[in-house]
């Protein structure tokens, strides 16, 4: 009976949350240190549609080239980062896991430390060599603690956490040590990009990570079953036909993929992956592909919103990291006072 | 207070121009003696008094500042080391070394026998106090704006028995500094001012770093002045809202030796929100050296006159003579 109930509130909760995350977009479209209303906003959105942008028309590049990218990359963030921490809690069975917990933050720290410490500033296919050295980095990272976890045939879950603990405290010392022997101004770029930021937006780092995520979503949707069947136990999946091993390299590569994307084009934005699955699956339950259909626009708004207040709280720029943990943190722990008896599954 | 003190400044070096000179200018607000007494006793900017029984004669600075005013003074022989940063003059590169603004060694402090160390705010104060504890007199500096830099070169002048010679530094570069000030007085409009990175994030500097006074003082109006902290991040858009249109960019001395304009210049007009500012269209970009501009000291001077001239080139006659 309550099963049912949950299930019909489904697609009016995704429909809900994409209408306030459409709201959010119309109004961070006329946020901004430019006086630009909301029909002005929407009339250079529609010229830059159709190309009839000048290339002298500063109004409309700010829109066009500075807030659009902006919103959508943060939603774009959002969405990979909920959805790769649905899978990582997943696969752990664990309260605590999220998509950053087997090396992704430390081996994407490390390669975007290290892009800046040799002063590269190239860019590929608009991500700079910061952001490909992070992606590098992350999955580097994540596949080393994969293999090194890697046990008589079995990749223990024990391990893996163990040995991604490890391993990012070894990046992290590295990456100390090369901040240590740069200069002052790169120390401030890394830090910057290590709290996470939306200000180096551009239509060209986003096309990435959209089919990353469509991509992803999709086949975790057709393969969500076997994330429900995971949550029985590693024993029960196996007696039950699930081929237990190749199920959880697969799921883990694909959040690792999807947290290194993200990561790339945004710096290290914490707590989202972790907090979002957390959100919905007290209102929604543990079934994954519910959790997957309500934490993608979840995370989209999540973001999009923090972003919103970042970019309203000073006319400096503020990560947008420290906003989502601010912002967060209370809310979720509000919801977890106020709901008794939270089941992890 | 400081504001008036400004005004002030400017009216005077308005009537300097005139030719009503012999006005006394405002930054000598601390008299000094041309022959200190010892025992000197002094009271540095932390708030901690010294009593000095005659100059001192092994010296430790730590703080890039500090070296480049010693050795301003002609005191590069009386320093025994220096910090890691420490770069300016290039001679003070070979001298020993006692480790960085923050984890410089006490013990080596020690080990050297100084009889005297110049400090900063940003030095750990405990450490500066274990060191003054252990019988090594510690004066440290605070210096916030360009009159304290002057002060503080009297101040080392006093201290280390060089008053006469510190008193012409501090006027001399007084006087450069007037001189800019009546070179640019009455721009109107005063023209729009970018100090910082040219890739995001765009690191800048706000009210209260001497960028903003050195931005001021050239007679520029600085675009981050409102952004709210003294290292404030802008956003894109607020480049694009406030259209600059004097760009200037802090290398390195060695990447600014190195690098040349014309090599920045281009990928500068094709970026895609500096090519829709003034500065962009018109290639107002130029090359300062980095760490003249951040340090408290003589060649922040060099720095105004270099914004100055980049952003009024036409009030500045070529026969003028250039400081290195």
């Amino acid at each position: 009976m309550k099963s049912a109930r949950r299930k019909s509130s489904v697609v009016p909760g995704a429909l809900a949350l994409i209408g306030l995350l459409l709201a959010l977009s119309a109004w961070g479209l006329t946020l901004g240190p430019a006086d630009i209303g909301f029909s002005e906003a929407v009339h250079w959105v529609g010229q830059g549609l159709r190309a009839r942008l000048a290339e002298d028309n500063t109004r409309g590049a700010i829109v066009w080239e500075l807030r659009l990218p902006r919103l959508l990359l943060a939603a774009l963030v959002g969405a990979s980062l909920a959805l790769a921490g649905v899978v990582m809690q997943g696969i752990f069975r664990n309260p605590m896991a999220d998509p950053f917990l087997v090396g992704v933050s430390g081996g994407a720290a490390l390669g975007a430390t290290a892009a800046t410490f040799w002063g590269w500033s190239w860019a590929l296919a608009g991500i700079s060599a910061t952001g490909l050295f992070a992606f590098a980095g992350a999955l580097g990272v994540s596949f080393a603690v994969y293999v090194l976890a890697y046990q008589a045939g079995r990749v223990p879950v024990l391990n893996l956490l163990l040995v991604g603990v490890a391993l990012g405290a070894l990046c992290q010392g590295i990456t100390a040590l090369l901040l240590r022997l740069s200069p002052s101004t790169d120390v401030q770029r890394v830090f910057f990009w290590l709290m996470g930021s939306f200000a180096s937006a551009r239509w060209d780092s986003l096309g990435g990570l959209a089919i990353c995520l469509v991509a992803a979503l999709v086949w975790l949707l057709w393969r969500a079953r076997e994330l429900d069947l995971l949550l029985l136990g590693e024993e029960e999946a196996a007696a039950l036909g699930l081929h237990v091993e190749r199920t959880k390299g697969v799921l883990m590569a694909v959040a690792a993929l999807l947290a290194a994307v993200a990561v790339s084009v945004s710096g290290i934005i914490g707590f989202v992956g972790l907090m979002v699955p957390h959100m919905v699956r007290l209102w929604a339950g543990p079934k994954h592909r519910r959790l997957m259909v309500l934490s993608v626009p979840a995370g989209a708004v999540l973001l999009v919103g923090s972003d919103l207040v970042a970019r309203s709280l000073l006319v400096s720029e503020v990560p947008v990291g420290i906003i989502t943990t601010l912002l967060g943190v209370p809310f979720f722990l509000y919801l977890l006072k106020r709901k008794r008896g939270y089941h992890f599954s | 207070m400081k504001f008036n003190h400004r005004l002030l400044s400017f009216v005077f070096a308005i009537l300097t121009t005139v030719g009503l000179t012999s006005v006394p200018s405002l930054a000598e607000v601390e008299p000094s003696s041309p022959q200190p007494v010892f025992p000197l006793r002094l009271k540095d900017d932390l708030g901690y008094e010294i009593v000095l029984e005659a100059p001192p004669a092994r010296i430790i600075s730590l703080a890039p500042s500090n070296t480049e005013i010693l050795c301003a003074l002609g005191l590069e022989d009386r320093l025994v080391a220096v910090t890691t940063l420490c770069n300016w003059p290039p001679s003070v590169r070979d001298k020993p070394k006692v480790g960085g603004l923050v984890d410089f060694n006490v013990e080596q402090i020690l080990a050297w026998q100084a009889d005297f160390v110049f400090a900063v705010r940003g030095n750990p104060a405990e450490r500066l106090r274990r060191l003054q504890k252990m019988g090594t007199p510690v004066y440290a500096f605070d210096c916030g704006r360009l009159d304290d830099i002057l002060a503080a070169i009297e101040r080392v002048g006093l201290v280390c028995g060089v008053s006469e010679k510190a008193k012409v530094l501090a006027d001399s570069l007084r006087a450069r500094v007037e001189r800019v000030q009546s070179a640019v007085a009455g721009v109107s409009p005063r023209k729009r001012v970018y100090v910082g990175t040219i890739r995001s994030p765009y690191y800048t500097a706000g009210r209260g770093s001497f960028i903003d006074e050195v931005i001021e003082l050239a007679g520029g109006d600085n675009i981050a002045r409102s952004a709210g902290s003294r290292w404030p991040i802008l956003s894109a858009e607020q480049i694009l809202v406030s259209d600059p249109q004097a760009v200037f960019l802090g290398l390195d001395y060695e990447d600014a030796g190195k690098m040349n304009r014309e090599k920045l210049l281009e990928p500068f007009q094709r970026d895609p929100i500096w090519s829709r500012t003034s500065a962009g269209r018109q290639g107002a970009l130029f090359v300062l050296d980095q760490d003249s501009l951040h340090r408290p000291a003589p060649r922040l001077v060099n720095m105004i006159e270099q914004v100055a001239r980049a952003l009024y080139p036409e009030r500045f006659s070529e026969t003028e003579t250039r400081h290195p």
